[in-house]
């Protein structure tokens, strides 16, 4: 496992996790596309575990941050959409040439799915295969929940704090502790995961969801007819849940699942 | 400044980043160690040890942070064998002192403050107490012991607060169920226990003795034990501190320091305290 930085101006965080040596089977480079905000804390270890246990079916792997965002250079309020965009590219690219593969696949955990996909839609080149891991559907509707568990969150806080200064946040630029320019939010709130982009993609598709509840019925009946692998883990974190918020997502029960699932 | 990808311990279990100011390196100047929060990467909780490292290296001092065994991106110690899950991240593994040789021998003439928020506040004390190379510690959120001002100033707040006298009479009358309400936002774990209080003076006399200097800053989130500035000292009135204890108590700010705001003036008052302590003046 190798951490250094890349990209433009060497701004991006990342962690290139090389095949076990002991490792047998075909060959494959997987890019993780991770999460934003609140969720990006809760995750981190499990994409970290994630990563480590595809290496074991001698993978390839490359974790990264986004532009402004956890270990990468820039401050939060520097974070922009289009940047994100470009930074799964960038981190394509950089493990293309790394690892002298052309085909790559790419897992996108909840916004990072949003993200990847949104990103490798006009360039698919060299995709192998995608898995949208809790995937965030409808940017809109990830940010009215990430309003709501911040008025919860700072509503609870606030007997931490003096009388006169009590309230639950609302119409705020900051969600759970992240700052979200206005800038930023307008673009996730105008980004949908659109089935027919991915079926213009035309690469493979394998979906792993904990709670298939909290995915809109019509998009599940749309993706159906990509007939992607599916497969449903372990349900160890509601995102939407304030109860929650202060819990990290625990993958390792789900964890032979989800390698399959990339690995299909 | 610079910032390099490291890993360290044995076999390289352990993960961090090195911030570099980009000058040539003041060789008097102590380094910084950020120690893990809980559970949280080393990016910290809400990102708050990127901006802290950053400033503070930015203000000349080389900075190292990283994730215990087991956490982040660390691998779980080979000594101990398995990760942390399902215990208390402390310096238990040994995973403070990998990171103090690692500096150490990156920068051999200069001593290492350490700083840490929670747990990281507590792990910071305990090595300082052994360990001859701390020169400094930054305690987030840490210890604190209540006094008789302490007390009084609880009482009055709470007399005077209409909405817990609103809440008493709530709790009396019959109420409905909510699945969701009064869950704990940040569960309901201790990261570290308070020590005794004639154990800490000690280790705080012995500590002073060596010339280590401390800065404790506490959020409002610590109001069940600490409520005015100076607190700490007045705990420990029978230690002589001099100058090398400062206080800074942040009443607005929360456990984990959420706000941006919150985090700019903590960010701020560490900076300027390793600067007024440590860098000489010219």
């Amino acid at each position: 496992m190798r951490s250094f930085f890349f990209g433009p101006e060497q701004s991006l965080y990342g962690t290139y996790h090389p095949p076990r040596e002991a490792a047998t089977g075909l060959e494959h480079a997987v890019l993780i596309c991770g999460s934003l905000g609140a969720e990006y804390m809760r995750s981190y270890r499990s994409l970290w575990q994630c990563a480590e246990a595809l290496t074991a079916r001698n993978t390839h792997v490359l974790r990264f941050d986004y532009f402004a965002t956890g270990e990468s250079a820039g401050r939060q309020s520097e974070a922009d959409w289009m940047r994100c965009l470009q930074d799964v590219r960038t981190a394509c690219a950089w493990l293309q040439s790394e690892t002298a593969m052309n085909q790559i696949r790419v897992v996108g955990h909840r916004i990072g799915a949003l993200i990847a996909v949104n990103a490798l839609a006009d360039q698919p080149v060299g995709l192998d295969a995608v898995t949208l891991w809790d995937p965030v559907v409808d940017g809109s509707q990830w940010f009215d929940v990430q309003q709501t568990l911040h008025a919860e969150s700072t509503r609870r806080s606030n007997r931490f704090r003096s009388r006169t200064r009590q309230y639950a946040e609302r119409d705020t630029d900051e969600f759970l502790g992240f700052h979200f320019a206005d800038h930023l939010v307008k673009a996730i709130k105008s980004s949908r995961l659109d089935v027919s982009t991915l079926a213009a993609m035309d690469v493979r598709c394998s979906l792993g969801v904990s709670d298939p509840s909290e995915l809109p019925e019509a998009w599940l009946d749309a993706m159906a007819r990509l007939q992607p692998t599916v497969d449903e883990l372990k349900p160890e974190s509601r995102w939407a849940s304030i109860s929650d918020m202060g819990r990290r997502l625990i993958v390792r029960p789900s964890l032979p699942k989800l390698v399959d699932l990339v690995l299909a | 400044m610079t910032e390099r990808a490291v890993r360290f311990g044995p076999a390289g279990a352990l993960s961090g980043i090195y911030h570099c100011p980009e000058k040539a390196a003041d060789l008097a100047l102590p380094g910084v160690i950020i120690l893990p929060a809980g559970i949280d990467q080393k990016v910290g909780p809400t990102r708050l040890y990127v901006g802290i490292a950053r400033a503070i290296a930015a203000a000349g001092f080389p900075v190292l942070r990283f994730d215990y065994f087991g956490l982040g991106e660390s691998h779980p110690s080979p000594v101990t064998g398995g990760g942390r899950a399902g215990s208390l991240p402390s310096d238990q593994g040994g995973d403070v002192d990998f990171a103090l040789d690692w500096l150490s021998r990156e920068r051999p003439q200069a001593g290492v403050v350490l700083l840490g928020l929670c747990s990281g506040a507590h792990d910071a004390h305990r090595v300082a107490a052994r360990d001859q190379r701390i020169v400094g510690v930054c305690q987030l959120d840490g210890y604190g012991y209540r006094t008789g001002r302490y007390w009084l100033q609880y009482t009055v707040e709470r007399l005077f607060d209409r909405r817990r006298w609103v809440n008493v009479i709530r709790r009396k009358l019959p109420r409905k169920a909510s699945v969701e309400d009064g869950d704990p936002v940040t569960g309901d774990v201790d990261f570290f226990t308070m020590p005794a209080k004639r154990a800490l003076a000690a280790e705080l006399r012995a500590m002073m003795s060596r010339d280590v200097r401390l800065l404790y800053l506490f959020s409002g989130q610590t109001s069940n034990y600490y409520n005015y500035e100076r607190q700490f000292a007045a705990a420990f009135s029978d230690v002589d501190f001099g100058q090398r204890l400062t206080e800074a108590f942040f009443p607005e700010a929360d456990h984990t320091f959420s706000r941006s705001v919150d985090r700019r003036k903590l960010t701020a008052r560490v900076a300027s305290w390793l600067t007024n302590e440590f860098r000489p003046a010219s």
